[in-house]
């Protein structure tokens, strides 16, 4: 498959969303949880960026942030409309409403993400009707279309979501946020709820249509295997921050960052061939509440040193669009995968 | 009859575990669910069995069966369940559900963890009183003998500071202690069998990689067999000796793990193997997906139950007969017209 | 012949497509099509759910239904007993039911006035008989009673101190006291919805708020409050009036639990993914609400109210018992249980406990038919 990687249409400049944590009657902050702390991304039109982590990482609020469905705490979000950059963060709410057609979602959940007491008709013709693209008869033959698209009976258009497998729900959510012709997606784990069988359906459909529709992917995942599959360039996320972001070859042949290290040592191959010794990293993931100080990652990093525990390590572009934020990324030389 | 009793009695050093033809039913109001529906499975001593399947193929029902908690309106219907105890034979399958048999052999010869342990730990008990009150159940021993064997556990799956963590709740540890603990109070009694059902599944990648490891070196420490549960055909490449994979209630296919990855035989497993993206392929190739979707499990059509989904269907063969489990090649048994 | 033929044809595809249909059925089934396939395997509900139609109706025809007048006062029949109906006599069965003619006597040892039933004197049940005056609704004057003895008056619950017919006057009571659950219900609905919604959907300070005002009214007891509150309407009022005030009274209370589940639901809710979805559609906060979130939570919405209906009908009963609710010669279950406030009367003249049971009756059925409807709610949930 042949892709070009564009100008970037959506440009994340030092993203923050700090949640407040409350306690007692008054309801008084206390601190914060940095569920997305001074993240730096772009993403070029007609490609996919992987954003992966472990839970809590903060990569659903990221992609959340990014479409304003939550509002990010600081920082700027600039995407590409009609040639002009414009920043999400800045608009007002009528205009905000004006672009969320451009900007859809696929959720995990195939279950709660749709309106159990809609129709098919009504469920992917909710952008067509909230945006005045399409209502009545033209309406029904653009949802037909769709539902065609993502391989569902165009006959069930007046089922209600009950009648449908998970794989199949999946679809319908997928269709959905293809209705008002968009630029960019935010799939959030779209595949992580679904049977292996299923799953490969799915990560084709969502390839072909990216084919088909010209569609930009920002692809939230924690499985690095389904990543690798589908993204043109990795994010790798740890306790609200970016630590490693590469070209996809580039990171699992050639990782920076001692996590990614891990992570890929970590990841369960299915071939018992390959059994082999892992980095078994030691403790879990660090409280967001209550992060370490210096590198979040250096408590349970086997090459930390005196710096990791004082001092945060930038953000630094060590190869040519490979970013890593990491003392001793240039020192370290790190096994990827064969 | 006798002849056969005593091959199997023969076979004591090898065999710990024989399934045989095991059905659990499900009798709901719209039909009969067949969650189960004929398996056959042996366990060698100190081997790991992995069990693969998608969600809704028997796998749970399977392991729930074995230790008899299969949770209504299921009912292990026909089939027996032998466990072979110091020379013993008991069929588990005859055995009472809530009687004093099965209940000495819960928790002291099968174990059993799951995959999510904060619903299987009391959270109004202590971590080291669950424990103790589960070795002080099967073990003849004092309460401060038994407190000492728990720190001794604890330590031994890897909580690095036992004497704190014994007396603390399951709410205050995090997923992968709690599962650390579970394991823990799994092995207390010393098992010759352990179940794991999807024990990893909840699980952060790099927590899965301590929980595998360390299950391994228990494995190697305590000489149990393991049957391990999961979807995840990474994860029952890294754990197992051999794998049963199942389908809708069937078991399709029985061997070594290296035949099950490397010369799978059943079209299901072939799908299945192809259809997971692989790390350190090269990327962004096209999946070979199974198609459809696995059928609604009740009234399930005749012959085969993968028919409609199968590349190598042949109409009036396999949607007429149900294929039987097979001995292919040694130790490699597959159920599929294709192998006749 | 041909139309034989193209007969068949159209019933053999009639068939085809009914078995079709039975699948797709369900599954193009809306929210409450699905509700009610639930709803009907719940027998007691369905027990529940008819007994309070009969219940409603009884009361709302209450002059028509009823025999006598309620306040006409049989002199001959003071603390007279329950009549029985009998279908046989010692000719025989009889198609028309009838009741035998009471006789009042003076037990010569306690001095007590007692009756017997009078054998001799057979009094036929008719229907659609003709009685004592009334205005049905307060519109319409007529004396046309659904069933009735010729000459005589009937007591099927027995007659009062004052010898009237107890069960006229609990037919009456009926209106009031089911009704009054009803309007006062209605009214905790408007207020709960505006408040809690108000509370769930803008959160923050006003959640807060209310919140803290829900908390306090729900710690006041609410036996005390009613009493002071109902003891400050002016005794002078008509009954009409009182009615109104008891229901407002009622209901200052009865809202805060439906606000509560109002808000409850409301944040559960904003938080699904579909909402999150529709949000990211472009959908306005008007269409979230009325297309998303007033589906999802009105059928839990109407289990609570129907839950709730009975603390109202309880509510009156007992202020009305205490003699702080309605007043004679208004007629409610409570007012008409005043009577039976001393061990005496009950001992001998038990019958009069019957409003109790139209109570006890009422409540069974409002939860029964509250538990059917809660499992119903959520026909999604297996």
């Amino acid at each position: 498959m042949i892709k070009k990687s564009g100008m970037p249409l959506l440009e994340v400049k030092n993203l923050k969303k700090y949640f407040p944590v409350e306690k007692g009657f008054w309801r008084k902050t206390v601190g914060y949880v940095k569920a997305v702390d001074k993240v730096n991304l772009y993403i070029n039109e007609g490609e996919t960026l992987g954003v992966v982590g472990e839970s809590g990482c903060g990569k659903t609020t990221l992609g959340r942030c990014i479409l304003r469905a939550i509002e990010p705490t600081e920082g700027s979000i600039l995407f590409r409309l009609n040639g002009d950059m414009i920043d999400i963060t800045k608009l007002d709410r009528e205009s905000l409403r004006a672009t969320r057609r451009y900007t859809q979602m696929i959720f995990q959940d195939p279950y709660s993400s749709l309106d159990s007491r809609m129709t098919v008709l009504d469920i992917v013709g909710e952008p067509l009707l909230v945006n005045n693209l399409a209502t009545g008869r033209k309406m029904e033959e653009r949802v037909k279309d769709l539902v065609k698209v993502v391989g569902l009976n165009v006959k069930h258009l007046k089922r209600y979501p009950h009648a449908f497998s998970g794989g199949q729900r999946q679809r319908i959510g997928i269709a959905r946020a293809l209705a008002s012709n968009p630029k960019f997606i935010v799939a959030d784990e779209p595949v992580s709820a679904l049977d292996v069988s299923v799953q490969a359906q799915t990560l084709n459909l969502l390839q072909d249509l990216q084919v088909e529709f010209k569609l930009t992917y920002l692809f939230i995942s924690h499985d690095l295997s389904v990543i690798e599959h589908i993204s043109d360039r990795v994010a790798i996320m740890y306790v609200g921050k970016v630590v490693e972001l590469a070209k996809t070859e580039e990171f699992f042949l050639n990782p920076l960052h001692p996590y990614s290290e891990a992570l890929l040592s970590a990841l369960p191959k299915p071939d018992p061939r390959l059994r082999m010794k892992r980095i078994i990293l030691s403790g879990e993931v660090a409280n967001p509440v209550n992060p370490p100080s210096g590198c979040y990652f250096h408590p349970r990093c086997k090459y930390a040193e005196e710096i990791c525990k004082k001092e945060e390590p930038g953000w630094k572009e060590v190869n040519p669009d490979h970013f890593v934020a990491c003392h001793f990324a240039k020192e370290l030389s790190l096994k990827g995968v064969i | 009859m006798d002849f056969e009793n005593k091959t199997i009695l023969n076979n004591k050093n090898i065999t710990l575990l024989q399934v045989k033809n095991l059905k659990v039913y499900f009798y709901l109001e719209e039909g009969i669910l067949k969650a189960v529906d004929d398996v056959s499975f042996d366990i060698g001593r100190k081997k790991v069995l992995g069990i693969v399947g998608e969600s809704g193929c028997g796998k749970s029902v399977t392991a729930q069966s074995i230790l008899r908690i299969v949770p209504h309106p299921g009912r292990t219907v026909e089939g027996e369940i032998l466990l072979h105890q110091n020379g013993n034979l008991v069929d588990l399958a005859r055995l009472n559900p809530s009687g004093r048999e099965i209940r000495a052999i819960r928790g002291k010869e099968i174990a059993m963890i799951f995959q999510e342990p904060m619903t299987s730990l009391s959270p109004i008990h202590t971590i080291g009183n669950q424990i103790m009150e589960a070795v002080l159940l099967h073990r003849d021993i004092s309460q401060s003998e038994a407190r000492e064997l728990t720190l001794e556990m604890l330590y031994k799956v890897g909580i690095s500071n036992p004497h704190q963590r014994i007396d603390e709740y399951s709410y205050q540890l995090s997923g992968g202690l709690r599962q650390r603990a579970m394991i823990a109070m799994a092995l207390s009694c010393n098992p010759s069998l352990l179940i794991a059902d999807e024990p990893t599944t909840a699980l952060d990648v790099t927590v899965q990689a301590q929980i595998l490891e360390l299950m391994k070196e228990l494995q190697r420490e305590f000489g149990m067999s393991i049957i391990y549960i999961t979807h995840n055909l990474g994860v029952i490449a890294e754990i197992s000796d051999e794998v049963l994979v199942m389908y809708l209630g069937k078991a399709i296919e029985h061997a070594n793990i290296d035949e099950i990855f490397h010369n799978p035989l059943h079209p299901y497993t072939i799908g299945l193997l192809k259809s997971i993206p692989k790390v350190g392929k090269k990327a962004r190739t096209r999946l070979e997906a199974i198609k459809g979707i696995v059928p609604p499990p009740l009234d399930l059509p005749r012959g085969c139950r993968f028919y409609q989904r199968c590349r190598e269907a042949k109409e009036g063969i396999c949607n007429v007969d149900n294929p039987s489990l097979i001995e292919v090649t040694k130790g490699h048994r597959v159920s599929c017209f294709l192998y006749k | 012949m041909r139309n034989q033929q193209f007969r068949k044809v159209y019933k053999a595809m009639k068939n085809n497509k009914r078995k079709i249909s039975a699948e797709e059925k369900l599954y193009v089934a809306t929210q409450w099509q699905l509700m009610r396939r639930k709803f009907k395997k719940h027998k007691l509900a369905i027990l529940g759910g008819t007994t309070l139609v009969i219940f409603y109706i009884l009361a709302i025809f209450c002059g028509f239904f009823s025999p006598q007048g309620i306040y006409k006062q049989h002199s001959g029949y003071i603390y007279a007993p329950p009549q029985r109906i009998h279908f046989f006599d010692e000719e025989g069965f009889h198609l028309r039911p009838f009741v035998y003619g009471l006789e009042r006597k003076i037990d010569t040892i306690t001095f007590r006035k007692i009756y017997i039933e009078d054998k001799t004197r057979k009094l036929p049940i008719y229907f659609f008989v003709r009685g004592d005056k009334y205005k049905l609704w307060n519109l319409y004057s007529t004396d046309i009673h659904f069933f009735g003895v010729k000459d005589g008056p009937i007591f099927l619950f027995g007659a009062d101190k004052l010898g009237r017919d107890l069960f006229s006057r609990n037919l009456h009571a009926a209106r009031i006291s089911l009704s009054i659950g009803l309007v006062g219900v209605a009214i905790s609905f408007i207020l709960g919805c505006i408040i809690g919604g108000i509370s769930g959907y803008f959160g923050g300070m006003a959640d807060m708020v209310t919140q803290r005002v829900i908390e306090f009214l729900i710690c006041i007891p609410t036996i005390p409050l009613w009493m002071s509150l109902s003891a400050a309407l002016p005794k002078k009022w008509p009954p009409t009036k009182i009615y109104f005030g008891i229901v407002i009274i009622l209901s200052i209370v009865g809202w805060c639990g439906l606000a509560r589940v109002v808000r409850g639901k409301l944040l559960e809710l904003r938080e699904e993914d579909f909402v999150m979805a529709a949000k990211i559609c472009g959908a306005t906060s008007g269409r979230i609400i009325t297309r998303h979130l007033l589906p999802a939570f009105l059928s839990y919405l109407i289990v609570n109210v129907t839950l709730a209906i009975p603390n109202m009908i309880l509510g009156e009963t007992s202020l009305s018992f205490l003699g702080l609710g309605m007043r004679a010669p208004a007629v409610s279950w409570g007012v008409l249980l005043q009577d039976a406030q001393n061990v005496r009367t009950l001992a001998l003249h038990p019958w009069l406990l019957i409003p109790g049971l139209c109570v006890i009756i009422t409540i069974l059925a409002f939860n029964f038919l509250g538990d059917g409807l809660r499992d119903a709610a959520d026909p999604y949930k297996l």
